[in-house]
Protein backbone atom coordinates (compact mmCIF):
# COMPACT_ATOMS: atom_id res chain seq x y z
CA UNK A 1 0.00 0.00 0.00
CA UNK A 2 1.33 3.20 -1.36
CA UNK A 3 0.17 6.60 0.48
CA UNK A 4 0.22 9.22 -1.52
CA UNK A 5 -1.04 13.04 -1.41
CA UNK A 6 -2.88 15.60 -3.27
CA UNK A 7 -1.88 18.57 -5.78
CA UNK A 8 -0.54 21.27 -3.29
CA UNK A 9 2.84 20.21 -1.63
CA UNK A 10 3.61 22.21 1.53
CA UNK A 11 6.88 20.46 2.99
CA UNK A 12 9.22 22.56 0.81
CA UNK A 13 8.41 26.33 0.01
CA UNK A 14 8.46 27.23 -3.40
CA UNK A 15 7.00 24.56 -4.79
CA UNK A 16 3.70 24.86 -7.13
CA UNK A 17 2.00 22.59 -8.62
CA UNK A 18 1.19 24.24 -11.97
CA UNK A 19 2.00 27.21 -13.56
CA UNK A 20 -0.88 29.99 -12.00
CA UNK A 21 -0.90 32.74 -13.93
CA UNK A 22 -3.83 34.61 -15.71
CA UNK A 23 -4.88 33.76 -18.94
CA UNK A 24 -3.51 36.83 -20.54
CA UNK A 25 -0.24 36.14 -19.55
CA UNK A 26 -0.43 33.09 -21.38
CA UNK A 27 0.61 30.35 -18.71
CA UNK A 28 1.35 26.75 -20.36
CA UNK A 29 2.04 23.60 -19.64
CA UNK A 30 5.67 23.42 -19.72
CA UNK A 31 5.41 25.83 -17.88
CA UNK A 32 3.75 23.64 -15.46
CA UNK A 33 5.94 20.77 -15.81
CA UNK A 34 8.86 22.09 -14.79
CA UNK A 35 6.97 22.63 -11.76
CA UNK A 36 5.66 19.24 -11.29
CA UNK A 37 9.39 18.02 -12.10
CA UNK A 38 10.61 19.68 -8.94
CA UNK A 39 7.42 18.67 -6.89
CA UNK A 40 7.96 14.59 -7.71
CA UNK A 41 11.64 14.66 -7.44
CA UNK A 42 10.74 16.28 -3.49
CA UNK A 43 8.36 13.68 -2.89
CA UNK A 44 10.64 10.71 -4.27
CA UNK A 45 12.79 12.43 -1.51
CA UNK A 46 10.26 11.75 0.99
CA UNK A 47 9.67 8.23 0.09
CA UNK A 48 5.92 9.43 -1.50
CA UNK A 49 5.44 8.10 -4.48
CA UNK A 50 2.04 9.05 -5.09
CA UNK A 51 0.04 11.79 -6.42
CA UNK A 52 -2.35 13.55 -7.87
CA UNK A 53 -1.56 15.85 -10.36
CA UNK A 54 -3.41 20.31 -10.19
CA UNK A 55 -6.60 19.66 -12.24
CA UNK A 56 -5.31 22.78 -13.81
CA UNK A 57 -1.78 21.57 -14.88
CA UNK A 58 -2.72 22.60 -18.51
CA UNK A 59 -4.19 26.15 -18.19
CA UNK A 60 -6.66 27.58 -20.11
CA UNK A 61 -6.68 24.19 -21.96
CA UNK A 62 -10.54 24.91 -22.75
CA UNK A 63 -11.27 27.99 -21.98
CA UNK A 64 -13.07 29.57 -24.90
CA UNK A 65 -11.44 33.03 -23.93
CA UNK A 66 -8.24 31.59 -24.97
CA UNK A 67 -8.12 29.69 -27.93
CA UNK A 68 -4.35 30.21 -28.57
CA UNK A 69 -3.78 27.45 -25.16
CA UNK A 70 -5.80 24.92 -26.55
CA UNK A 71 -2.70 23.32 -27.77
CA UNK A 72 -0.54 23.02 -25.43
CA UNK A 73 -0.71 19.10 -25.26
CA UNK A 74 0.67 19.39 -28.92
CA UNK A 75 2.98 21.17 -28.10
CA UNK A 76 4.52 19.43 -24.92
CA UNK A 77 3.82 15.76 -26.87
CA UNK A 78 8.21 15.17 -26.38
CA UNK A 79 8.48 17.01 -22.94
CA UNK A 80 5.36 14.79 -21.07
CA UNK A 81 6.45 11.23 -22.75
CA UNK A 82 9.80 12.24 -21.10
CA UNK A 83 8.49 13.23 -17.95
CA UNK A 84 6.46 10.38 -17.85
CA UNK A 85 9.07 7.57 -18.51
CA UNK A 86 10.68 9.04 -15.40
CA UNK A 87 7.61 8.44 -13.69
CA UNK A 88 7.32 5.25 -14.92
CA UNK A 89 11.41 4.81 -14.05
CA UNK A 90 10.30 5.76 -9.96
CA UNK A 91 7.10 4.27 -9.68
CA UNK A 92 5.08 7.14 -8.97
CA UNK A 93 1.73 6.50 -9.15
CA UNK A 94 -0.04 9.40 -10.62
CA UNK A 95 -3.38 10.32 -10.87
CA UNK A 96 -6.12 13.76 -11.66
CA UNK A 97 -8.90 14.49 -9.77
CA UNK A 98 -11.77 15.99 -12.24
CA UNK A 99 -12.50 19.95 -10.96
CA UNK A 100 -16.31 19.84 -9.26
CA UNK A 101 -17.45 21.74 -12.46
CA UNK A 102 -17.28 18.30 -14.49
CA UNK A 103 -20.54 16.96 -13.61
CA UNK A 104 -21.02 14.32 -16.31
CA UNK A 105 -24.87 13.98 -14.54
CA UNK A 106 -25.52 17.72 -15.08
CA UNK A 107 -29.16 18.77 -16.10
CA UNK A 108 -27.05 21.42 -18.18
CA UNK A 109 -26.49 19.95 -21.72
CA UNK A 110 -23.29 23.15 -22.23
CA UNK A 111 -22.34 21.74 -18.60
CA UNK A 112 -21.42 18.36 -20.42
CA UNK A 113 -19.82 19.54 -23.29
CA UNK A 114 -17.50 21.20 -20.98
CA UNK A 115 -16.91 18.34 -18.87
CA UNK A 116 -15.88 16.34 -21.95
CA UNK A 117 -13.54 18.67 -22.94
CA UNK A 118 -11.91 19.12 -19.45
CA UNK A 119 -11.81 15.34 -19.33
CA UNK A 120 -9.92 14.97 -22.41
CA UNK A 121 -7.23 16.98 -21.26
CA UNK A 122 -7.13 15.60 -18.47
CA UNK A 123 -6.69 11.61 -20.23
CA UNK A 124 -4.90 13.33 -22.67
CA UNK A 125 -2.00 13.95 -20.23
CA UNK A 126 -1.55 10.67 -18.98
CA UNK A 127 -2.32 9.24 -22.17
CA UNK A 128 1.04 10.97 -23.52
CA UNK A 129 2.87 10.38 -20.16
CA UNK A 130 1.92 6.67 -21.66
CA UNK A 131 0.81 6.00 -18.14
CA UNK A 132 -0.40 2.64 -16.91
CA UNK A 133 -4.50 2.05 -16.75
CA UNK A 134 -3.84 2.67 -12.94
CA UNK A 135 -3.36 6.62 -13.65
CA UNK A 136 -6.56 7.26 -13.56
CA UNK A 137 -8.57 10.78 -13.41
CA UNK A 138 -11.46 10.35 -10.90
CA UNK A 139 -14.71 12.14 -11.13
CA UNK A 140 -18.02 12.20 -9.00
CA UNK A 141 -21.70 11.91 -10.48
CA UNK A 142 -22.26 15.61 -10.52
CA UNK A 143 -25.24 16.23 -8.47
CA UNK A 144 -29.24 13.76 -7.92
CA UNK A 145 -31.46 16.58 -9.94
CA UNK A 146 -34.63 14.53 -10.63
CA UNK A 147 -33.59 11.44 -8.70
CA UNK A 148 -30.89 8.97 -8.28
CA UNK A 149 -32.21 6.66 -11.60
CA UNK A 150 -32.56 9.85 -13.72
CA UNK A 151 -29.14 10.84 -12.67
CA UNK A 152 -27.29 7.95 -13.31
CA UNK A 153 -29.33 7.45 -17.02
CA UNK A 154 -27.86 11.45 -17.50
CA UNK A 155 -24.48 10.00 -16.63
CA UNK A 156 -24.42 7.11 -18.43
CA UNK A 157 -25.08 8.87 -21.83
CA UNK A 158 -22.62 11.38 -21.03
CA UNK A 159 -20.29 8.69 -20.36
CA UNK A 160 -21.15 7.05 -23.97
CA UNK A 161 -20.69 10.22 -25.75
CA UNK A 162 -16.86 10.21 -24.11
CA UNK A 163 -13.90 9.09 -26.36
CA UNK A 164 -12.98 5.24 -25.49
CA UNK A 165 -10.01 6.40 -24.19
CA UNK A 166 -11.64 9.03 -21.84
CA UNK A 167 -13.90 6.21 -20.93
CA UNK A 168 -10.93 4.35 -20.00
CA UNK A 169 -8.67 6.17 -17.38
CA UNK A 170 -12.09 7.49 -15.48
CA UNK A 171 -12.59 6.65 -11.90
CA UNK A 172 -15.92 7.40 -9.91
CA UNK A 173 -16.11 8.71 -6.52
CA UNK A 174 -19.21 8.52 -4.30
CA UNK A 175 -20.11 11.83 -2.46
CA UNK A 176 -20.27 13.25 1.10
CA UNK A 177 -23.91 13.21 -0.20
CA UNK A 178 -25.77 12.76 -2.78
CA UNK A 179 -24.67 10.00 -5.20
CA UNK A 180 -23.56 7.49 -2.30
CA UNK A 181 -21.51 4.02 -2.53
CA UNK A 182 -24.74 2.45 -4.04
CA UNK A 183 -25.61 4.77 -6.27
CA UNK A 184 -21.60 4.88 -8.04
CA UNK A 185 -21.75 0.96 -7.90
CA UNK A 186 -24.56 0.68 -9.99
CA UNK A 187 -22.72 2.85 -12.24
CA UNK A 188 -20.09 0.38 -12.22
CA UNK A 189 -21.87 -2.28 -13.21
CA UNK A 190 -23.51 -0.27 -16.40
CA UNK A 191 -20.02 0.89 -17.57
CA UNK A 192 -17.06 -0.79 -15.87
CA UNK A 193 -15.95 2.09 -14.26
CA UNK A 194 -13.96 1.23 -11.27
CA UNK A 195 -15.13 3.17 -7.93
CA UNK A 196 -12.63 4.80 -5.56
CA UNK A 197 -13.55 4.35 -2.13
CA UNK A 198 -13.16 7.38 -0.05
CA UNK A 199 -13.38 7.05 3.68
CA UNK A 200 -14.75 10.40 4.94
CA UNK A 201 -17.71 9.94 2.59
CA UNK A 202 -18.47 6.56 4.10
CA UNK A 203 -18.39 8.36 6.83
CA UNK A 204 -20.44 11.38 6.40
CA UNK A 205 -23.16 9.58 3.81
CA UNK A 206 -23.93 5.66 3.81
CA UNK A 207 -27.13 5.66 3.63
CA UNK A 208 -27.17 1.66 2.88
CA UNK A 209 -25.77 1.32 6.15
CA UNK A 210 -22.48 -0.89 4.34
CA UNK A 211 -19.99 -1.72 7.31
CA UNK A 212 -16.41 -0.68 6.03
CA UNK A 213 -15.66 -3.73 4.80
CA UNK A 214 -18.19 -4.17 3.21
CA UNK A 215 -18.06 -0.86 1.68
CA UNK A 216 -14.32 -1.26 0.73
CA UNK A 217 -13.97 -4.60 -0.65
CA UNK A 218 -17.45 -3.50 -3.14
CA UNK A 219 -15.27 -0.24 -4.02
CA UNK A 220 -11.72 -2.86 -4.70
CA UNK A 221 -13.78 -5.66 -6.28
CA UNK A 222 -14.92 -2.97 -9.35
CA UNK A 223 -11.10 -2.48 -10.29
CA UNK A 224 -9.79 -5.38 -13.06
CA UNK A 225 -7.73 -7.46 -11.76
CA UNK A 226 -4.38 -6.36 -12.86
CA UNK A 227 -5.28 -2.92 -12.03
CA UNK A 228 -3.88 -1.98 -8.49
CA UNK A 229 -6.89 -0.15 -7.11
CA UNK A 230 -7.16 3.27 -4.80
CA UNK A 231 -8.86 5.14 -2.39
CA UNK A 232 -9.21 8.04 -0.26
CA UNK A 233 -8.33 8.46 3.17
CA UNK A 234 -9.08 11.44 5.60
CA UNK A 235 -10.26 12.58 8.70
CA UNK A 236 -13.13 14.96 9.68
CA UNK A 237 -11.72 18.31 11.03
CA UNK A 238 -13.03 19.07 14.98
CA UNK A 239 -11.07 22.31 15.49
CA UNK A 240 -12.10 26.29 15.23
CA UNK A 241 -11.83 27.76 12.04
CA UNK A 242 -11.07 31.04 10.67
CA UNK A 243 -13.64 32.70 8.56
CA UNK A 244 -13.70 36.36 7.21
CA UNK A 245 -17.57 37.92 7.86
CA UNK A 246 -19.17 40.81 7.03
CA UNK A 247 -20.34 42.22 10.59
CA UNK A 248 -22.43 45.47 12.02
CA UNK A 249 -23.65 48.49 10.07
CA UNK A 250 -20.86 48.90 8.06
CA UNK A 251 -20.11 45.33 7.06
CA UNK A 252 -17.15 45.57 7.62
CA UNK A 253 -14.86 41.94 7.13
CA UNK A 254 -14.37 40.74 10.51
CA UNK A 255 -12.11 37.13 11.15
CA UNK A 256 -14.33 34.92 13.73
CA UNK A 257 -14.06 31.96 14.90
CA UNK A 258 -16.56 29.21 13.73
CA UNK A 259 -16.85 25.33 14.10
CA UNK A 260 -16.01 23.04 11.45
CA UNK A 261 -18.29 22.36 8.77
CA UNK A 262 -19.47 18.52 8.08
CA UNK A 263 -17.01 17.35 5.72
CA UNK A 264 -14.09 19.46 6.28
CA UNK A 265 -10.82 17.28 6.24
CA UNK A 266 -8.76 17.03 8.83
CA UNK A 267 -4.71 19.15 8.70
CA UNK A 268 -3.48 15.72 9.70
CA UNK A 269 -4.48 12.14 9.89
CA UNK A 270 -5.27 10.40 13.11
CA UNK A 271 -3.18 7.65 13.07
CA UNK A 272 -5.45 5.30 15.03
CA UNK A 273 -8.26 5.71 12.92
CA UNK A 274 -6.33 5.25 10.68
CA UNK A 275 -4.64 1.80 11.91
CA UNK A 276 -8.54 0.81 12.32
CA UNK A 277 -9.12 1.38 8.49
CA UNK A 278 -6.00 -0.95 7.71
CA UNK A 279 -7.08 -3.31 10.31
CA UNK A 280 -9.77 -4.00 7.49
CA UNK A 281 -8.06 -3.19 4.58
CA UNK A 282 -5.06 -5.77 5.92
CA UNK A 283 -7.91 -8.18 4.46
CA UNK A 284 -8.68 -6.53 1.34
CA UNK A 285 -6.72 -7.15 -1.73
CA UNK A 286 -3.65 -4.87 -2.00
CA UNK A 287 -4.85 -1.22 -2.99
CA UNK A 288 -3.01 2.15 -2.65
CA UNK A 289 -4.33 5.42 0.00
CA UNK A 290 -4.01 8.97 -1.20
CA UNK A 291 -4.44 10.50 1.73
CA UNK A 292 -6.88 13.84 1.49
CA UNK A 293 -5.51 15.78 4.59
CA UNK A 294 -5.12 19.60 4.45
CA UNK A 295 -1.56 19.33 5.30
CA UNK A 296 -0.86 17.28 2.13
CA UNK A 297 2.71 15.85 2.11
CA UNK A 298 3.29 16.83 5.40
CA UNK A 299 0.43 15.36 6.71
CA UNK A 300 1.73 11.45 4.59
CA UNK A 301 4.78 12.33 6.15
CA UNK A 302 3.44 12.57 9.88
CA UNK A 303 1.09 9.67 9.38
CA UNK A 304 3.85 7.28 8.98
CA UNK A 305 6.03 8.88 12.13
CA UNK A 306 2.51 8.59 14.12
CA UNK A 307 1.95 5.05 13.02
CA UNK A 308 5.57 4.17 13.38
CA UNK A 309 5.90 5.44 17.26
CA UNK A 310 2.14 4.99 18.35
CA UNK A 311 1.00 1.51 16.16
CA UNK A 312 4.43 0.15 14.97
CA UNK A 313 2.89 -3.24 13.73
CA UNK A 314 1.12 -1.11 11.40
CA UNK A 315 3.90 1.24 10.21
CA UNK A 316 5.70 -2.52 10.08
CA UNK A 317 2.83 -3.51 7.91
CA UNK A 318 2.64 -0.75 5.61
CA UNK A 319 6.52 -0.60 4.98
CA UNK A 320 6.32 -4.16 3.91
CA UNK A 321 2.95 -3.39 1.58
CA UNK A 322 4.93 -0.18 0.06
CA UNK A 323 8.03 -2.37 -0.81
CA UNK A 324 6.18 -5.14 -2.80
CA UNK B 1 0.99 37.29 -0.15
CA UNK B 2 -2.06 36.78 -2.97
CA UNK B 3 -2.21 35.87 -6.62
CA UNK B 4 0.42 36.03 -9.40
CA UNK B 5 2.39 38.47 -6.58
CA UNK B 6 3.19 34.68 -4.95
CA UNK B 7 3.73 33.12 -8.08
CA UNK B 8 7.73 31.86 -8.90
CA UNK B 9 10.51 34.17 -10.02
CA UNK B 10 13.89 32.98 -10.56
CA UNK B 11 16.91 35.23 -10.74
CA UNK B 12 19.51 33.95 -13.01
CA UNK B 13 22.83 35.49 -13.81
CA UNK B 14 23.45 37.23 -17.29
CA UNK B 15 27.52 37.63 -17.85
CA UNK B 16 27.91 38.39 -21.02
CA UNK B 17 26.52 40.86 -24.21
CA UNK B 18 25.96 37.59 -26.38
CA UNK B 19 23.03 36.15 -23.68
CA UNK B 20 22.47 38.98 -23.15
CA UNK B 21 21.48 39.13 -26.86
CA UNK B 22 19.51 36.37 -27.10
CA UNK B 23 17.12 37.79 -23.77
CA UNK B 24 16.84 40.73 -25.22
CA UNK B 25 16.17 40.21 -29.03
CA UNK B 26 15.43 36.87 -29.36
CA UNK B 27 13.19 36.63 -26.09
CA UNK B 28 14.99 33.07 -24.53
CA UNK B 29 17.49 32.58 -22.12
CA UNK B 30 19.03 28.74 -21.28
CA UNK B 31 19.97 26.78 -18.30
CA UNK B 32 22.63 23.86 -18.43
CA UNK B 33 20.90 21.30 -17.27
CA UNK B 34 23.50 19.99 -15.13
CA UNK B 35 23.73 23.29 -13.23
CA UNK B 36 19.93 24.33 -13.06
CA UNK B 37 18.52 25.22 -10.18
CA UNK B 38 16.45 22.29 -7.78
CA UNK B 39 13.64 25.25 -8.34
CA UNK B 40 14.06 25.87 -11.75
CA UNK B 41 10.20 26.82 -12.57
CA UNK B 42 9.44 29.97 -12.70
CA UNK B 43 6.21 31.88 -14.33
CA UNK B 44 8.79 35.15 -14.73
CA UNK B 45 12.68 35.37 -14.87
CA UNK B 46 14.85 38.07 -14.03
CA UNK B 47 17.80 38.72 -14.34
CA UNK B 48 21.24 39.55 -12.25
CA UNK B 49 24.04 41.47 -14.79
CA UNK B 50 27.32 41.11 -13.98
CA UNK B 51 30.55 43.62 -14.23
CA UNK B 52 30.02 43.36 -18.25
CA UNK B 53 27.48 45.59 -18.20
CA UNK B 54 29.17 49.08 -16.84
CA UNK B 55 26.64 51.39 -15.22
CA UNK B 56 24.23 48.53 -15.13
CA UNK B 57 26.48 46.05 -13.16
CA UNK B 58 25.67 44.41 -10.21
CA UNK B 59 21.90 44.60 -9.94
CA UNK B 60 18.86 43.01 -11.38
CA UNK B 61 16.73 45.90 -13.97
CA UNK B 62 14.71 43.26 -15.85
CA UNK B 63 12.43 40.52 -15.86
CA UNK B 64 10.27 38.42 -18.20
CA UNK B 65 7.28 36.58 -18.38
CA UNK B 66 8.30 32.80 -18.93
CA UNK B 67 6.21 31.53 -22.40
CA UNK B 68 7.33 27.96 -22.48
CA UNK B 69 10.01 25.57 -21.14
CA UNK B 70 12.08 23.01 -23.80
CA UNK B 71 14.71 20.71 -23.65
CA UNK B 72 17.08 21.09 -26.44
CA UNK B 73 20.91 20.42 -26.57
CA UNK B 74 23.57 23.76 -27.20
CA UNK B 75 24.15 22.10 -30.37
CA UNK B 76 20.66 22.81 -31.34
CA UNK B 77 20.29 26.08 -29.63
CA UNK B 78 23.50 27.64 -30.99
CA UNK B 79 23.68 25.78 -34.65
CA UNK B 80 26.41 28.18 -35.16
CA UNK B 81 28.82 26.34 -32.65
CA UNK B 82 28.18 22.49 -33.57
CA UNK B 83 32.10 21.66 -32.38
CA UNK B 84 31.87 23.03 -28.83
CA UNK B 85 32.99 20.78 -26.27
CA UNK B 86 29.25 21.20 -24.74
CA UNK B 87 27.73 21.03 -28.05
CA UNK B 88 25.90 17.47 -26.93
CA UNK B 89 25.09 18.94 -23.64
CA UNK B 90 21.04 19.41 -22.49
CA UNK B 91 19.68 22.64 -21.58
CA UNK B 92 16.21 24.15 -20.29
CA UNK B 93 15.50 26.77 -22.94
CA UNK B 94 13.22 29.12 -21.37
CA UNK B 95 11.59 31.03 -23.82
CA UNK B 96 10.33 34.40 -23.19
CA UNK B 97 8.03 37.56 -23.32
CA UNK B 98 9.51 41.02 -23.96
CA UNK B 99 11.78 42.41 -21.08
CA UNK B 100 10.01 44.77 -18.80
CA UNK B 101 11.76 47.09 -16.58
CA UNK B 102 11.58 46.90 -12.76
CA UNK B 103 9.67 49.90 -10.83
CA UNK B 104 13.90 49.97 -9.43
CA UNK B 105 16.68 48.41 -9.76
CA UNK B 106 17.43 45.88 -7.17
CA UNK B 107 21.34 46.34 -6.23
CA UNK B 108 23.50 43.63 -4.79
CA UNK B 109 25.43 46.19 -1.82
CA UNK B 110 27.93 43.90 -1.90
CA UNK B 111 28.42 42.90 -5.44
CA UNK B 112 27.82 39.45 -4.54
CA UNK B 113 28.30 36.41 -6.53
CA UNK B 114 25.23 35.18 -7.40
CA UNK B 115 24.15 31.57 -9.50
CA UNK B 116 20.07 31.27 -8.90
CA UNK B 117 17.92 33.21 -6.58
CA UNK B 118 14.42 31.32 -6.41
CA UNK B 119 11.69 34.22 -5.30
CA UNK B 120 8.35 35.35 -5.90
CA UNK B 121 6.80 38.15 -8.61
CA UNK B 122 5.93 39.74 -5.53
CA UNK B 123 9.77 40.03 -4.02
CA UNK B 124 11.09 41.00 -7.14
CA UNK B 125 8.39 44.29 -7.46
CA UNK B 126 9.31 45.36 -3.85
CA UNK B 127 12.81 44.07 -3.36
CA UNK B 128 15.29 47.10 -2.52
CA UNK B 129 18.18 44.78 -2.57
CA UNK B 130 19.45 41.39 -3.79
CA UNK B 131 18.86 40.25 0.37
CA UNK B 132 15.22 41.07 -0.08
CA UNK B 133 14.30 38.00 -2.85
CA UNK B 134 15.60 35.14 -0.73
CA UNK B 135 12.65 33.08 0.20
CA UNK B 136 12.94 32.90 4.25
CA UNK B 137 11.40 30.61 7.18
CA UNK B 138 8.72 33.27 8.49
CA UNK B 139 11.31 33.45 11.82
CA UNK B 140 13.88 34.90 8.96
CA UNK B 141 11.72 36.96 7.53
CA UNK B 142 11.02 38.90 11.02
CA UNK B 143 15.19 38.83 11.74
CA UNK B 144 16.04 39.85 8.37
CA UNK B 145 13.40 42.93 8.74
CA UNK B 146 15.21 43.70 12.23
CA UNK B 147 18.58 43.63 10.96
CA UNK B 148 17.29 46.07 7.90
CA UNK B 149 14.85 48.50 10.46
CA UNK B 150 18.09 48.73 12.68
CA UNK B 151 20.83 49.45 9.71
CA UNK B 152 22.51 46.09 10.30
CA UNK B 153 24.31 45.43 6.50
CA UNK B 154 23.40 41.50 7.02
CA UNK B 155 23.62 39.56 4.08
CA UNK B 156 21.41 36.67 3.23
CA UNK B 157 21.92 32.77 2.39
CA UNK B 158 25.66 33.30 2.27
CA UNK B 159 27.40 30.00 2.39
CA UNK B 160 30.41 30.28 4.87
CA UNK B 161 32.73 27.27 5.13
CA UNK B 162 33.06 26.06 8.71
CA UNK B 163 35.78 24.12 10.67
CA UNK B 164 34.43 20.38 11.88
CA UNK B 165 33.39 20.42 15.43
CA UNK B 166 36.71 18.89 17.57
Amino acid sequence: MQLGCGAHVLGKPGLHSYDGRRGQHAPHLSVSLVYLRAVLHYLVECEIRMYRMAADLVPYATHPAYPQLHHQLDECCNELAELGQWVMQQHIRLSFHAPASVALATIIPAGVEQARLRLNVLTGVLDRMALGPEAVVVVHVGGLAGGADAAIERWLRAWESLPVATQARLALEHDEHGASLAVVLRIHAATGVPIVFDHLHWLLHNPEGYNLAQALEAALATWPPNVRPKAHFATPRTELRAVLKPEGATRRRRWLLAPPRPGHHSDFVHPWEFARFVEVAGHCREFDVLVEAKASDVAVVRLRDDLARYVPEVAQWLYERARQ
Amino acid sequence: MTGERALPALVAVVNNESDWQHIWVDHWYRIPIKYAPAQVAASFLAFYQTKKFGTEAWAIRYYAQVRRYRQASRREILPEAPDHPRAAESYYVIELGPLLALPRPIPSHKLRRISFIPTTLGRLLDAQEVNDLWLHTATEDVLWAWFRDAGLKAEGQLEIGASPLP
